[in-house]
């Protein structure tokens, strides 16, 4: 820490008092009957299942790492649009869910900024893709309601503020990234960017492909299109971000990657949180999943849990990720809970959004 | 050492200190006992994946961290909810403040400064004068660089200092 000056020390002390005093003044409740209990409610063929998830998608990753060298090497981009467009739009099969549902669009009234940023997995050592949302008045500087797409696009890409997420291993390939200007046509969007046409850091692929991945789902998701596909425009005239992936290419919301790349195996798109939704109506709830069982359950406030119709387990040997789609039926006005969670509750995702 | 026996020391351990941690950055103690038990089970449930295990306490208290900060997020879409709702929503915002008032009185002036910061400054003025945690620990917390924890660190105290002698009505949180 900085070395305080004397009054600092003296409100240092003062808050250290007050912080223990406070602290103190609780008595934490016996719950270790119940965390035992929890934990062994938790089966041991449901363990090993989940083993054996976490090696087949690692075994997936591999192939699909394999994959994706092997198409780089051949000059082609990593991400191949039209698998893309085949994943989220048919897995499960026979779903009628869009690519375009599959993002955390902010385009509506009152919703947050959806924001992908790198974070690293402690647990697996990986470097991986989180979403938060974002208010627009928490921004520094906060974003105005009518600020235009290039604004609103440049400061999801620029949250958290620069340099709160670097040093600890977390890399920063956009830590100098700019965004010039945002076109949006009926079939796609184009950024213009500056700061990420070189690699003098040397950020390896993986660093580097999550970050277009972070760069493709914020843009999709502030725009509410996921459908569509993004290219680039770099500033300084050259025609490769890091030197990898060519700045005319089109990239679509990234496929099979993703599963690896995904901090939370079940992503939650709309509503987004904090979002405004219409009194009177049901309400569609999408999102993103990379639970291989095929089974998720959904709930609103305390209602019963109920399953998501998902079509059932995805294809052998696609570890992909899988849109998921389900209706809620109108709810009261107010503020509302949504989860979504895996049949074995280990994992879940809950959303907040207000009806009205 | 195997799940259920590194569950039951870090239980022991951490249990205690862990909640109290959670009550400074979320106010409510049952919240603060969800957060706690949720993330031991997110230990259990992991512990064949931690890849360093001496590091438990601290993954356990980063879980702790963000999931207060997930909590935070809740309520304040529910506040900005209330505070358009009119008078009933006033009514039930106003409860809560009430029972924030019922907070030792030769503190109060400090904890409510303290609840007035950007989450962030909030967040390391816990972790270091609470928890007692180093520069390096909070960093690894939070996940953010030594040198933003500096930064954090010095402007909540300046931040600190002016609210605690200026104390202005209500605090803007951040994400």
């Amino acid at each position: 820490m900085n070395a305080p000056t004397d009054d600092l020390r003296d409100l240092e002390d003062s808050l250290r008092a007050a912080l223990r005093a406070d602290a103190d003044a609780i008595t934490p409740g016996d719950r270790l009957g119940e965390v035992r209990a929890a934990a062994m409610r938790q089966p041991g063929q449901t363990r090993r299942a989940r083993w054996l998830t976490v090696l087949a998608v690692a075994a997936a990753v591999v192939l699909v790492s394999t994959l994706a060298m092997a198409s780089l090497r051949a000059g082609k981009p990593a991400v191949d649009p039209a698998a893309s467009a085949v994943t989220l739009s048919s897995a499960p099969a026979g779903s009628k869910t869009s690519a375009g549902a599959a993002t955390g669009a902010s385009e509506a009234t009152g919703a947050a900024l959806p924001v992908y940023y790198l974070t690293k997995d402690p647990f697996r050592d990986l470097l991986r893709l989180d979403r938060t949302f974002v208010a627009p008045g928490d921004l520094e500087p906060p974003l105005a309601a009518d600020a235009s797409v290039t604004d609103r696009i440049a400061a999801a890409l620029a949250w958290p503020e620069p340099g709160v997420h670097a040093g600890e291993g977390i890399p920063t390939p956009t830590a100098d990234m700019t965004v010039t200007g945002v076109d949006v046509s009926s079939d796609l969007i184009t950024i213009g960017l500056g700061g990420v046409s070189g690699n003098e850091s040397g950020w390896d692929e993986t660093t580097t492909s999550r970050a277009l991945q972070q760069i493709v789902l914020t843009a999709q998701a502030v725009l509410g299109r996921g459908d569509i596909p993004v290219t680039f425009e770099l500033a300084d005239g050259a025609t490769e971000l890091w030197g990898r992936y060519a700045a005319t290419e089109r990239y679509h919301r990234p496929s099979t990657p993703l599963v690896e790349a995904m901090a939370d195996p079940i992503w939650i798109d709309r509503p987004g949180y904090g979002q405004t939704v219409p009194a009177g109506s049901p309400l569609t709830v999408s999102g993103l999943t990379a639970e291989t069982s095929g089974r998720l359950f959904w709930q609103v406030d305390d209602q019963p849990w109920q399953e998501v119709a998902t079509g059932g387990p995805a294809p052998d040997g696609a570890f992909l990720p899988v849109a998921y789609s389900f209706a809620v039926p109108a709810l009261p006005s107010g503020p509302h809970t949504l989860q979504v969670r895996t049949a074995d509750e280990r994992d879940v995702s809950s959303t907040r959004f207000v009806v009205e | 050492m195997g799940a259920d026996e590194a569950l039951a020391a870090l239980y022991a351990a951490q249990w205690a200190p862990m909640v109290r941690l959670a009550w400074l950055l979320v106010r409510d103690q049952g919240v603060a006992e969800d957060v706690v038990q949720d993330a031991l089970l997110g230990i259990h449930r992991r512990w064949g994946q931690l890849a360093d295990k001496e590091q438990a306490v601290g993954y356990l208290r980063r879980s702790v961290v963000n999931a207060c900060r997930s909590v935070q997020r809740h309520r304040k879409v529910e506040s900005d909810y209330l505070a358009k709702a009119g008078p009933a929503g006033r009514d039930a915002a106003t409860a809560s403040a009430e029972e924030l008032a019922l907070r030792q009185v030769g503190n109060a002036a400090m904890l409510a400064a303290v609840e007035r910061l950007p989450r962030r400054q909030r967040e390391v003025l816990i972790l270091r004068y609470y928890a007692d945690l180093s520069e390096a620990q909070i960093a690894e917390t939070l996940q953010i660089s030594p040198g933003s924890v500096k930064a954090h660190a010095h402007r909540g105290l300046l931040a600190l200092r002016d609210l605690v002698t200026d104390p202005r009505p209500s605090r803007e949180d951040t994400p």
